[in-house]
């Protein structure tokens, strides 16, 4: 293993690798898992959308938003309602909730990408808490509090029609979700856009006085954060085949955070082992102490003081010292290419 | 020199005030095309300030800024940089977490105008990265390339910041104290670069190592308490009697 990872394009294959027998063995769990193990993977990796999308904002982009609960429950009322009221189809439905998504990030990243900081916390958090209260008012739109069912209407692809109400088809399309959110990502953050994006995070000033207009690229990041957010929401709607006002509530807004702190901070990886570990934490340790966000917090704690840049954070850097180490003595180059990929 | 070339940067009445505290006070600088300018006061002179106004960090509170004819007084520092005013700062001021070759290449991806290529690698566009390895082997960082530059010395992060200003291709450079906590053997680095740069660009410099100041500027501009005081050729000025008194202290 030490030999095989010893430079930056054998790391390259490393990750490939790894990529692959994730994906290999997600598919082979998704033949054979029971029905409760299948549901917990589907929600996990719908989690892991929403944690990737959040991360592209805060981790390349720099803006530490507590609103996206806003953008997760537009997307799954962007889902659910034309299905409900217009008997949309699947596809047409799941374009409306990601134009809602990026239509609402449109009118809150206007305002919140010009502040930054505590200010940003605050705006998008203000903004997601006034449309929580309006949603769980305007009960014959959203339902409320106690929410929408609705009946997901059949994947056409093609001739072919799936049905989500089966699981293992549920599984495989969400899992295709999230196989094409991360492969998008992964080429999106070496493009030059995403590079222009790191560049902010690493220095806005300095962007600045290089030519960028930092408010549009925040603003373009804000933007696709809130669409893939929605993703999220309309693929949870479709997973609970319901959908309320609780969607839009501050807890929502609070997970993607944690999932990206304690996961990694700026890297693709990062925001899904923050979803497995959260979610595992949340599943099995409830089981036998109910009050097992205490435990979680100390978790959280413990990261943040030993790995402050997440456990894949703490996993590159391991990595990158050590093939520097490997390359001053072989007398090569000691590049550390692994951060923000 | 000011029969030949043209005026590039004419600077008119500038003020820039502090709350009532006028930090410059009607600042009056022509810049001709192609010149090394120095510009040197004491602590507190206001030469960094005017070099913000001038690259729309901080908007004047009066005055003009006129830049190859064009009135750029206020211009936001991403509009003035396209017009062709690129600038260094006095700490370094460079993106710590990224390679050498990438805080280059935003440079030159600034100036080329080519952020939303959707599917394109930027470290695999050619034309991008032979521009990066040429300013690197100017600048003399050409076998650090792959190094974070939060890693490099405090003078190899200095040459890279005049790197990252050259990429721009802008026609005027302000550099902000290039070689302030630079090791002495280091300096003629320094002026070899800044003299090689100076053969296509021109140059306002804020710098207090005389020996810098009087070996490649072509003209030199002393502020104190926001005013220009004295303004002459480097032999010249050390012999003002005022600049000697305010600055020199002989």
């Amino acid at each position: 293993m030490s030999k095989m990872i010893n430079s930056w394009s054998q790391m390259r294959y490393f990750k490939l690798l790894i990529i692959a027998v994730v994906l290999v063995g997600l598919i082979l769990l998704g033949l054979f898992s029971a029905s409760g193990f299948l549901s917990l993977l589907i929600i996990m990796i719908i989690y892991s959308i929403y944690a990737l999308a959040y991360d592209l904002l805060l981790g390349y982009a720099n803006q530490p938003s507590l609103g996206h609960s806003l953008f997760f429950g537009l997307g799954a009322y962007g889902m659910v309602l034309p299905v409900l009221h217009w008997e949309w189809g699947f596809w047409a439905a799941l374009g409306m909730a990601l134009l809602a998504g990026a239509v609402g990030g449109l009118v809150v990243g206007f305002l919140a990408v010009r502040v930054t900081e505590a200010y940003h916390v605050i705006l998008t958090a203000l903004i997601a808490s006034v449309v929580f209260l309006l949603a769980k008012n305007a009960t014959p739109l959203t339902g409320g509090s106690g929410g929408l069912s609705f009946n997901v209407p059949p994947v056409v692809f093609g001739p072919v029609k799936l049905s989500v109400y089966d699981p293992e088809t549920n599984f495989f399309l969400v899992l295709a979700f999230g196989l094409a959110v991360y492969l998008f990502l992964r080429r999106l953050v070496g493009t030059p856009l995403g590079r222009i994006w790191v560049g902010i995070r690493e220095n806005e000033n300095r962007m600045v006085s290089l030519g960028y207009n930092v408010y549009y690229y925040k603003l373009a990041a804000f933007i696709a954060a809130s669409m893939l957010t929605a993703l999220a929401g309309a693929l949870y709607a479709v997973r609970l085949r319901y959908v309320s006002a609780e969607f839009f509530d501050f807890m929502w807004s609070v997970l993607p955070f944690i999932w990206v702190i304690v996961g990694g901070i700026g890297t693709l990886a990062g925001p899904i082992v923050g979803v497995v570990l959260f979610t595992v934490f949340q599943i099995y340790v409830s089981d036998w102490w109910t009050h097992y966000l205490i435990l979680f917090g100390v978790l959280i704690l413990a990261v943040l003081r030993w790995a402050p840049k997440g456990v894949m954070g703490y996993v590159n850097n391991w990595l990158n010292t050590r093939n520097a180490r490997v390359g001053d003595k072989h007398g090569g180059s000691s590049a550390s290419h692994l951060k923000g990929y | 020199m000011a029969g030949h070339r043209q005026v590039i940067l004419r600077v008119t009445d500038l003020v820039v005030k502090f709350g009532a505290h006028a930090v410059v006070d009607g600042v009056n600088i022509e810049i001709y095309s192609g010149e090394i300018r120095a510009l040197i006061g004491p602590n507190g002179a206001g030469k960094t300030t005017l070099l913000n106004a001038i690259s729309g960090i901080i908007k004047p509170s009066g005055g003009r800024v006129v830049f190859r004819g064009e009135d750029i007084t206020g211009l936001p520092p991403h509009l003035s940089c396209r017009k062709g005013i690129a600038r260094t700062f006095q700490i370094p001021n460079i993106m710590p977490g990224l390679t050498v070759q990438e805080n280059i290449w935003l440079g030159i991806n600034s100036k080329s105008r080519i952020p939303w290529h959707p599917f394109q690698e930027a470290k695999k566009m050619a034309n991008v990265s032979k521009d990066v390895a040429v300013l690197g082997e100017l600048v003399g960082l050409a076998d650090k390339l792959d190094e974070l530059a939060g890693n490099l010395s405090h003078g190899d992060q200095k040459l890279l910041e005049i790197a990252m200003a050259m990429s721009l291709d802008g026609a005027l450079l302000l550099l902000d104290e290039p070689t302030q906590g630079v090791s002495p053997r280091e300096i003629d680095k320094f002026i070899s670069v800044i003299k090689k740069l100076a053969e296509t660009k021109t140059v306002l410099m804020i710098e207090h190592n005389m020996d810098v100041v009087l070996g490649i500027s072509d003209l030199v501009t002393v502020l104190d308490h926001g005013k220009v005081i004295a303004q002459n050729l480097p032999a010249e000025i050390v012999h003002d009697e005022r600049v000697r008194q305010v600055y020199l202290g002989t």
